[in-house]
């Protein structure tokens, strides 16, 4: 029984109408995500390496080879078992660079569009063959299913054509429908891949029952088929056949760099994937999937044997079918190539389609984007329009073929050829000396030897004349075709390894080299960007891309990278520019999108290592480090951590101010988190921070000792120390002082809480005088007749008040001081009237020992202080100065101008401070005073306020010889003037 | 250069076993399953030295 052909037809239309529906619901979501983003879908869609050669061309090669049939499988399953040497570091270069094609990475690695341009043009002849096959596939089942006669199968058949163009049309139809639709080739296409997957499972379903009708319909079971193959002559002749060692080696080479080399199977490897999870499952699911594939191989071929017919062995299945009579049978077999051969032809397509677009159409010019248009539309109508031209084309070159050709010569042009592309594809990741130079030569005198040699013989129908050059003997054709390949690839490699030695490399192809490079010996440098946010990234693309386009472009990075239009860190804005350049690779190719951000967002000069991003590399690769690496790597952490531990705060800034390091102890000081510093500019930090971390880099101090940075209602106070490399790049030391500066506003409080109540006698018997006076005045008022007299005793009465109240005053300007932590005003204060003021005060002391206080400053000088801080500094030194006095002690307060610096010295004649504790006496709570009369920390809070006041203090002692050696204090102030007291 | 220890320990298996292994599958000519069974091993391996990757160490 025989289908008609519109009844086989309509099966095309209805199969693939199924694999629309299926694509459609993916890409609609109906079919739940976890089903099309599941790894085991990604390892179905790697299926369509398993083209017609799988389901057609490999029954041939079993029966011609035996066992060696397996060479076919063995070189994609070396591949995928070995995923980590190649695959997995091209799959890292492409997700982060978005390289969707073969082309795509080698422009990109070697920086060249000409690369891209000759990659595409060559890909594309050694793919026609490949085209070519499937759509012959495909045509001759459908003719041996609707009935023709093997002998039906002779070239130049208008019948045949037309089945084959219709079939062609249909899966063109479905190409561009589901293969066309994302306009940036990076993308993954969900329907896609989902459809592909479907299509392998169908493949390998058709293929499993057709071994079953194999082994139970044409044997009568498992023993049947294993007694006929120990008794049949033909069985035992199939088996032991033997493939020549060389040429499986050959074949094992071959079918491994189509596995990586040709175009549908690196769409799917990796434009379709961007998960190193899935290829690693693929590592071992390709390989399990493959075999599954190959378990019917050998029992239909034996059955095709068996039944002795006419039909070539390629058809096996459809064989079987007529044989039984089973339009089911036959089905199988032609879903079988129908699903393979479609599966590899709309994804050959679409990924030449996309090579031709971003390698030959867009940088050479041959249409302009109209930039004021949607940019988008004219890409993907672009695309359809290739798809178009490329299945055409592929049907053009089948019937220029006029069937001559087993499926299995086919298949041996177009993986010969692609190999040819496997010396770049290795030197990418594991050869940085290559360039670009090699590479074209290398695949120019490889391309054209294989077209001499292999090409043009298979494809007309001769053999090559190469034999003569090499050792006579018995060449079988099959010989010549394996040395053919081997030479051509011989010479690829030769010149490609010459030229690259023996020619320049440019930088831009080091740097490329050094990105691809397995060992990555590049350190990343933090490159300077001529733009301040990335709101600017539109109109700098806006020339090149349209407003429409440079606006979608910049918006979709933002989303991706989770940035702001506000974002301006330097570190953020480099990412923004990387990622741009990604996405417009996906869409433009990499040549023209390195060529628009190059001309649009150019890199200024300069630049250091980028010490965050090497961190990340090495964090992300601590797993692989091992031995003595693994040790520094541990080493590493150690010191980072002891760094982010340290209970006082680091940072670390570039030369150009980009923060490169905030640890922990900074969070908890400045409140602000490490990821919002890192990578972001010092001067860009929130205030205070912001400009007192700026200001203290420039500055040529090493250390600011007390910086208030107040935040809202909260005041406080830290200390900075900072250094510098020879390179430029700053490292501060903060340390939050806020707890000990509360503490010495506290100290100082109680310090003069303590002096008051030193005071306290003296007070009582200053007020109570003029009280007592006020008193007597007040009785002798009662006695007072004449008004003269009454009116001057009033006046008597007013300036005992007077004089009380001077001295309350004075209390209470005193006492405040401590009141008002941390609340320091510098004004313009009379210098002579303060020391006044503290003289004043300490006489109101009555225990204290009499001493002689002369004021010799000038009543002209000004300095620039707190005056009620400035008159706490006077009370303790002329205290301390009075207590180490004998009973004719002198204490001498003198001042000097000089610019804008006034220095005060405080001189007594008291019994000076031993050399030996000279160092200690600024330290609080140090004295040596005896027990209970002193508190040790006049001198430390002398000391903090002088600072505070930007002032110093100085300590000279012994001034002479003798029993009262004295003591001079130095005290230098900032001088002030009376038009600053005025402005004041 | 991170080097796959699993990698190389297959490669020297592979190169140690190969005689071997091709004395074994060429002995009987009707043993079509030996060759499966090596693929089998080979899937196991690989997917043994897989299990234990982290999912995104790219």
């Amino acid at each position: 029984m025989s289908f008609s052909l519109a009844q086989v037809l309509l099966f095309v239309a209805i199969y693939l109408s199924i694999l629309f529906a299926v694509a459609h619901l993916a890409d609609r979501g109906v079919i739940p995500r976890r089903i099309t983003h599941h790894p085991a879908t990604y390892v179905l869609s790697l299926g369509v390496f398993a083209g017609a050669m799988a389901s057609n061309g490999v029954f041939e090669v079993a029966h011609r080879y035996g066992y060696n049939f397996l060479v076919y499988y063995a070189g994609v399953v070396t591949l995928f078992v070995f995923a980590a040497l190649l695959l997995i570091p091209l799959l890292r270069l492409s997700r982060v660079y978005q390289l969707a094609s073969l082309a795509d990475m080698l422009t990109f690695r070697f920086r060249s569009t000409r690369v891209g341009a000759a990659v595409t043009v060559a890909m594309c002849i050694a793919l026609l063959p490949l085209l070519a096959l499937q759509i012959q596939a495909v045509g001759d089942s459908i003719r041996l299913i609707s009935g023709s006669t093997a002998d039906a199968l002779h070239p130049g058949e208008m019948h045949h054509r037309g089945i084959a163009g219709l079939t062609c049309l249909v899966i063109l139809v479905f190409a561009l429908l589901f293969g066309a639709r994302s306009v940036s080739s990076a993308e993954r296409n969900t329907g896609l891949v989902t459809a592909m997957a479907f299509e392998s499972l169908v493949k390998l379903g058709a293929l499993l029952a057709l071994m079953l009708v194999a082994v139970f319909a044409v044997f009568e079971g498992p023993g049947d088929m294993h007694r006929w193959l120990r008794e049949s002559p033909l069985a035992q002749a199939q088996l032991l056949q033997r493939m020549p060692i060389e040429n499986a080696h050959t074949l094992i080479l071959v079918f491994f760099a189509g596995g990586v080399c040709m175009p549908h199977i690196f769409h799917m490897l990796f434009a379709e994937n961007t998960e190193s999870r899935d290829l690693r499952t693929a590592s071992w699911g390709m390989p399990l999937y493959l075999m599954l594939l190959s378990l019917p191989v050998l029992p239909v071929v034996w059955a095709g044997m068996r039944l002795e017919s006419p039909i070539p062995l390629e058809y096996a299945g459809v064989a079987i079918g007529r044989y039984l009579d089973s339009p089911a049978v036959s089905g199988a077999a032609l879903l079988a190539t129908l699903s393979a051969a479609s599966a590899t032809i709309v994804v050959t397509t679409l990924a030449l389609a996309n090579m031709c677009l971003n390698h030959l159409i867009l940088p050479l010019g041959l249409f302009r984007l109209d930039h004021e248009s949607d940019i988008y539309r004219h890409l993907r109508w672009l695309r359809r329009t290739l798809i178009t031209l490329l299945i055409a084309a592929g049907y053009l070159f089948y019937i220029s073929l006029e069937n001559r050709q087993s499926l299995v010569e086919l298949a041996w042009v177009a993986f010969s050829g692609t190999l040819q592309f496997l010396p770049g594809v290795v030197a990418t990741p594991y050869w940085p000396n290559a360039n670009r130079r090699g590479l074209l030569a290398g695949l120019c005198g490889g391309l054209a030897f294989w077209v001499f040699a292999v090409m043009l013989p298979i494809t007309r129908g001769y053999l090559p004349h190469i034999e003569p050059f090499f050792i006579p003997g018995d060449w079988t054709s099959d010989d010549l075709w394996t040395l053919a390949t081997m030479l051509a690839l011989a010479i690829n490699v030769g010149l490609f390894v010459v030229v690259s030695l023996l020619s320049p490399t440019s930088e831009e192809e080091r740097i490329a080299a050094e990105v691809c490079s397995m060992d990555d010996l590049s350190r990343p440098v933090r490159q300077l960007l001529p733009l301040a946010s990335a709101a600017e990234f539109t109109e700098l693309l806006l020339p090149a891309l349209g407003e429409r386009t440079a606006r979608a472009e910049v918006r979709r990075a933002l989303d991706e990278l989770q940035f702001t239009e506000e974002e301006r860190r330097p570190y953020a804005l480099r990412r923004l520019r990387r990622r741009i350049e990604a996405n417009l690779s996906g869409l433009l190719g990499p040549a023209v999108a390195h060529n628009i951000i190059e001309r649009c967002i150019p890199i200024q000069a300069g630049g250091n290592e980028d010490i965050n991003l090497i961190e990340r590399f090495l964090d992300n690769s601590q797993a692989q480090f091992t031995g003595l690496a693994a040790d520094l790597d541990a080493l590493r952490r150690r010191y980072r951590e002891t760094l982010d531990t340290l209970p006082v705060g680091i940072c670390s800034m570039g030369a150009d101010g980009e923060m490169l390091m905030w640890n922990r102890a900074m969070v908890a000081i400045t409140g602000i988190p490490a990821n919002e510093v890192l990578g972001s500019l010092v001067t860009s930090l929130p205030a205070p921070w912001g400009a007192l971390m700026a200001e203290f880099r420039d500055g040529e101090s090493d250390a600011l000792l007390r910086a208030e940075v107040s935040t809202g209602d909260v005041q406080r106070w830290a200390s900075l120390h900072k250094s510098v490399t020879p390179e430029g790049d700053s490292m501060m030391l903060v340390e939050d002082i806020t707890d000990f500066e509360r503490m010495e506003e506290e100290l100082l409080h109680n310090e003069r809480l303590a002096s008051i109540g030193r005071l306290a006698a003296g007070v009582a018997h200053e007020i109570g005088n003029p009280v007592t006076a006020i008193a007597c005045l007040a009785q002798n008022l009662e006695y007072a007749e004449d008004g003269a007299e009454v009116g001057a005793t009033a006046e008597d009465i007013l300036r005992q008040t007077e004089r009380v109240s001077r001295i309350v005053d004075s209390l209470v300007n005193f006492s405040h001081v401590g009141s008002q932590a941390g609340d320091l005003e510098l004004k313009p204060c009379n210098l002579a009237d303060c020391v006044d003021e503290a003289v004043h005060l300490l006489r109101l002391d009555r225990e204290a020992r009499p001493v002689r206080f002369d004021n010799l400053c000038d009543r002209e000088v000004l300095v620039l202080a707190d005056s009620q801080r400035l008159l706490q500094v006077f009370v303790n030194l002329l205290g301390n100065a009075r207590d180490a006095c004998d009973e004719d002690g002198h204490v001498r307060v003198r001042a000097y101008s000089g610019g804008d610096r006034v220095l005060v010295d405080v001189e007594d004649n008291g019994h000076g401070i031993p050399v030996a504790l000279q160092s200690q006496v600024f330290e609080p709570f140090f004295t040596t005073k005896e027990p209970g009369s002193g508190t040790g920390l006049g001198l430390a809070l002398v000391y903090s306020i002088m600072e505070d006041l930007g002032g110093s203090v100085q300590l000279t002692s012994p001034l002479q010889d003798g029993p009262n050696p004295g003591t001079r204090f130095s005290l230098d102030l900032a001088a002030s003037s009376y038009g600053e007291a005025f402005e004041v | 250069m991170y080097i796959n220890r699993m990698l190389v320990l297959g490669l020297v298996l592979v190169l140690v076993s190969f005689p071997m292994l091709n004395d074994w599958l060429n002995r009987d000519y009707t043993a079509w399953h030996r060759y499966y069974i090596v693929w089998s091993v080979v899937i196991l391996f690989t997917w043994w030295g897989n299990r234990s990757r982290h999912p995104d160490e790219l």
